[in-house]
């Protein structure tokens, strides 16, 4: 479609749809809000992070475990990245997502702070302010450092760029 | 930051919008040249809007608003000398684009002599921004954020176009679109569009439904993409969308 096509496509869009467009973009995997105040309990977010992705059959304080643990791969670590991903395209209700949100998070996170390497096509300094208030409410968990030293990473090297 | 370009590697172009403005600003050239281009990408559908806007409602003719909209980015924005006065801490760089926008339109169709009008001719327009910065109701500024928020859908939808493209997933761009610019106030039902696009197997509709949801993930990607590019923040981007809600 060319260019010309795209402005005719929107400049005869009506409000409602220019509305219904942004409430499309509302929901990414990435999107930051509604993520800071249920990570205070770590123990529900496994128990729902069990139940939303139910389809893996792995639990939510394992998938954790896993992500703080250093010595996960990094390969494994963008697998999990494009699990939670997957299933946020797919979810329906952004308000019971953020544990898997979470997990996406984390895994990026995890993949700066052990590797050295960025699995998102967003760069990390773009989200230096959310993974800086994760490190700070999570306080001692093992999962505070991961954010904590991802933030501090620097120049991670650009690996996979899928999102 | 590198901004991805439609081909998707990185060009050297900077992304917010003040760092794009540096360089738009800066010695002429390859560098300048591009950010030019890209700054009115952005902005030219708004300023084009706000003008035209005011045009209409003073009754005068707004064939005018091309020249003013032109003049405006070459007199005032790319002017290196008066960019030094623009202060990024001043607030967002739509509403100070804005206020900005006023002040020349303003003087513009008054046709009054900037030297009379206590402004000097090297004067930067962001001297004019009051200070604090002043909420703008207006009808007319109600028009820019609309083309603010047109001009960034429109950006958004080029790039899905060229990902999709790029994927060969022509058919699930046009289901998306077909679904949601459908132009009616009810859109077409997944299984006219499976008929309409050829799509095929045993679940019709719920395949085309499949297919438009993959140029939704492309769009969703991508304004956030645009979003933080523009803003150098995630958080910021989220504010961001919220507030361009407002303006539809």
């Amino acid at each position: 479609m060319k260019r010309s096509d795209t402005s005719h496509l929107i400049d005869k869009c009506s409000p409602e749809e220019m509305r219904a467009l942004l409430e499309l973009a509302s929901r990414p995997a990435h999107q930051p809000l509604g993520l800071l105040e249920p990570v205070d309990d770590l123990v529900e977010l496994a128990r729902r992070l069990t139940v939303l992705l139910r389809e893996v059959g792995a639990s939510g304080a394992d998938l954790l475990a896993e992500v703080a643990n250093p010595k996960t791969a990094v390969d494994r670590l963008v697998k999990l990245k494009s699990l939670a991903k997957s299933h946020l395209a797919r979810a329906e209700r952004a308000d019971e997502d953020w544990p898997v949100r979470f997990l996406y998070h984390a895994a990026i996170a995890a993949a700066v702070a052990h590797h050295g390497q960025s699995i998102s096509t967003i760069p990390l300094r773009s989200r230096q302010e959310l993974y800086h208030a994760l490190a700070a409410r999570l306080r001692d968990h093992p999962l505070a450092e991961v954010f904590r030293k991802a933030v501090a990473g620097s120049s991670p090297r650009e690996q996979n760029q899928d999102g | 930051m590198p901004m991805p370009s439609p081909s998707g590697t990185q060009s050297r172009l900077p992304s917010t919008s003040w760092t794009l403005l540096t360089v738009a600003a800066g010695e002429y050239g390859e560098d300048s040249l591009a950010a030019r281009q890209e700054f009115l990408s952005r902005y030219l559908r708004p300023v084009d809007a706000y003008i035209r806007g005011i045009l209409r409602r003073r009754g005068a003719d707004d064939s005018q608003a091309d020249h003013l909209s032109i003049a405006f980015f070459e007199e005032k924005i790319f002017d290196p000398t008066l960019l030094r006065a623009a202060d990024p801490a001043r607030g967002r760089f739509r509403d100070l684009l804005k206020q900005a926008l006023r002040f020349y339109v303003s003087t513009s169709l008054r046709k009054i002599d900037p030297i009379a009008d206590g402004t000097r001719p090297d004067e930067s327009v962001w001297d004019k921004i009051p200070d604090p910065v002043e909420p703008i109701e207006d009808v007319v500024g109600r028009e820019f954020d609309s083309a603010w928020v047109r001009a960034l859908l429109a950006r958004t939808l080029d790039r899905v176009a060229e990902t999709c493209a790029r994927k060969q997933q022509q058919v699930h761009y046009d289901l998306f679109i077909a679904r949601y610019l459908s132009g009616s106030e009810k859109p077409p039902s997944w299984n006219d569009l499976a008929r309409r696009y050829e799509v095929t197997g045993e679940s019709p509709g719920k395949a085309a439904r499949e297919l438009a949801e993959t140029a939704k993930r492309h769009f969703r990607e991508t304004i956030w993409e645009l979003l933080i590019d523009e803003l150098g923040s995630e958080v910021l981007a989220a504010q961001e969308l919220e507030a361009l809600k407002a303006f539809v």
